[in-house]
């Protein structure tokens, strides 16, 4: 159970601004097991979604690139790996949902045909074969009339079924590893929860582990198992999602979480977290999230934490100084002095 | 006079972009629909019509044989006999000029398709790729762009000798860079598209998405600028046989007829009118029906 499936160590992705490079996603560390449900948490501009193109390598159209850190995918280093051998492994080994199901589909192209192709590609099956699978494909992602959906271009699909087809291609070859970026943010609530139904559905079927990266802590308490909080380009802290809930240890994940409105809360006012992520050409020295911070000490704005073991249980880690302040929710914030 | 109307459609044939992703049948009578509303840019593809039948039954219909003499009847005025008259040797005018429009439709279409090909094919490289490549085909572009059109055929004509063939190659040679300009920044924009990094994220090779994912949305400009270069490549083609570096003169070619006559135009200005309005008619009607098709396929010109 514990068989690490991707081990992603000290992940540096830069881009290049002029003649500055700037750390979209610096010294990023995780795991993911076989058959886990891992979510990447964190604000828009974190770092989600270029980590997540950075394990697929698929910066090569933008200014980015991967300026550091190991990737390994089954013991393999995927930063090191020929283009030939990484096209083998998208779509066959990792494979990734979009956050658009409306423009990831290309729309001059049928159903079938896109579906098909992946497993003409991957699979070398025949084209009646294909399609064959294609139409089972369809099935397994709940969409009625499989048969003739394949003959349908994208326009004639809504948005849940398009997201069905993109999720039907991604899984067409069976993938150990689903990156699953934001698949439900352009959809409605009750199709969002369909759509992470089938998600999970799937993974248990096919044995998949899945990379869930979302900026919705409803969805990560639903679906995952562990959940990897990022802050401006950094892990800021990981653990077990009851672990996380239940008891944050970086005050920037229990923002996260009190700024979601719950049932029966009795307060008026929505919590937030003030301030604005820092512009990534701007960092504040020390801590990252010092400046929004309502425990930050003196030595936060001076000196940048690493990933801190907490006490008490395995694999939980936090970016802050004061992780393993017992008291620090209660406290509030807290005076130079009594830091340490 | 021919640089610009394509110089001008260059500019907008590079905004025509990814159209509305809807079906190719939607897409097609959409397209119909805006078209058809151009009267002009219909009068247009009328006479086109026209000219490619007449072009291709020709023979059926031409009253004379287009190169026999008849000594009885030289320089005449139009008349019901010869409907535009006859040249020099007595030759049917109107006869001629339905052999010679298969002469210019071929030579400009070769010329205009494999420019579209060669064009094309380096712009989707460039604009895929970037990089050196990019620059490198950019630049041979600009090198070829900054010589006057006809100056540059006549160049090429000059070092390939004339004849018919090498007009093909000339005239092609200055159209490529046009389309390789287009479809790279088509293909820029195109390649932006989701569909086209989900097609990369399911491990599809290079050569798969540019040509399952980007050609397709190059095609409209391709269409477009094909249907505006036609009506430059024509008049490049009779200039170039009118310059004598075409067609050898007892070819009935509409530039070489107007060069025939041209030594007398005081005593019988029917030879070169007849030649002449045609070669402006059609190439007026090539670049109205190609302004037409760019506004029908343009995206951002909805009315």
């Amino acid at each position: 159970m514990t068989e690490r499936l991707l081990d992603v160590q000290g992940l540096v992705t830069e881009f290049k601004r002029g003649s500055s490079h700037i750390r979209a996603v610096s010294d990023v560390s995780f795991h993911i097991n076989r058959r886990e449900v891992v979510g990447l948490v964190g604000e828009s501009g974190c770092g989600k979604s270029v980590t997540s193109l950075s394990l697929m390598r698929l910066l090569k159209d933008t200014p980015g690139r991967i300026s550091g850190g190991k990737v390994l995918f089954e013991g393999r280093d995927l930063v090191k790996l020929p283009e030939k051998e990484m096209r083998h492994i998208r779509g066959n080994e990792i494979a990734m949902i979009f956050q658009e199901p409306m423009t990831s589909l290309n729309p001059v192209l049928r159903i079938g045909k896109q579906l098909e192709e992946p497993l003409t590609v991957h699979l070398g099956l025949s084209r009646s074969q294909a399609r064959e699978r294609a139409i089972d494909l369809l099935r397994q992602v709940g969409i009625p009339r499989a048969e003739e959906v394949i003959h349908d271009y994208p326009h004639q699909l809504s948005g849940g079924m398009r997201q069905r087809v993109m999720i039907a291609i991604a899984i067409a070859c069976k993938p150990k590893l689903l990156i699953a970026d934001e698949p439900t943010t352009a959809l409605d609530v009750t199709i969002q929860a369909q759509i992470l139904e089938l998600i999970r559905k799937l993974r248990a079927d096919n044995d998949m582990s899945v990379l869930l990266i979302t900026h919705d802590l409803g969805v990560v308490a639903e679906m995952c198992d562990r959940v990897i909080v990022m802050y401006a380009g950094r892990v800021v802290e990981e653990g077990t999602v009851q672990e996380l809930f239940a008891n944050p240890r970086h005050p920037y994940t229990k923002g996260l979480i009190q700024s979601v409105p719950k049932l029966r809360q009795k307060v008026r006012r929505l919590e937030s977290i003030p301030g604005n992520v820092p512009d990534l050409s701007q960092m504040p020295q020390g801590c990252k999230f010092a400046p929004r911070c309502a425990y930050a000490t003196e030595r936060c704005h001076q000196e940048e934490p690493g990933l801190i073991a907490v006490e008490g249980s395995t694999g939980r880690k936090s970016r802050c100084w004061l992780a393993n302040e017992q008291t620090w929710e209660e406290r509030g914030a807290v005076t130079d002095g009594q830091a340490g | 006079m021919k640089d610009q109307p394509v110089a001008g459609g260059t500019q907008a044939v590079a905004s025509v972009q990814t159209v509305a992703p809807t079906g190719f049948k939607q897409r097609f009578g959409a397209f119909m629909r805006k078209f058809l509303r151009q009267k002009t840019a219909v009068a247009a593809a009328v006479i086109i019509l026209l000219l490619f039948v007449i072009a291709i039954i020709g023979p059926l219909i031409t009253p004379y044989n287009p190169s026999k003499p008849d000594y009885d009847a030289l320089m005449e005025g139009p008349s019901v006999k010869h409907l535009m008259g006859t040249d020099e040797y007595g030759r049917d005018i109107l006869s001629r000029l339905i052999y010679g429009s298969r002469l210019s439709l071929s030579v400009s279409l070769s010329a205009v398709m494999i420019a579209a090909v060669l064009g094309t094919a380096l712009g989707l490289l460039a604009g895929y790729y970037g990089g050196w490549l990019d620059r490198l085909i950019m630049r041979g572009s600009d090198v070829l762009f900054s010589f006057p059109d006809l100056l540059l055929a006549i160049g090429i004509v000059a070092i390939l000798g004339p004849g018919l063939i090498n007009v093909v190659i000339a005239v092609a040679v200055f159209g490529t860079p046009s389309f390789a300009r287009i479809i790279r920044s088509v293909t820029l924009s195109a390649k932006e598209n989701l569909f086209v990094e989900a097609a990369r994220s399911m491990g599809a090779t290079n050569a798969r998405i540019i040509w399952r994912h980007i050609f397709p949305e190059t095609v409209p400009a391709i269409i477009v600028n094909i249907s505006m270069r036609i009506g430059g490549a024509i008049l490049a083609a009779s200039s170039l046989s009118f310059l004598g570096m075409g067609a050898s003169p007892s070819n009935p070619d509409w530039g070489a007829m107007l060069s025939m006559g041209r030594d007398y135009l005081s005593i019988a200005p029917h030879i070169v009118y007849f030649p002449g309005l045609v070669i402006f008619l059609t190439v007026l009607a090539f670049n109205i029906f190609g302004d037409g098709l760019r506004d029908a396929l343009d995206p951002k010109m909805k009315s």
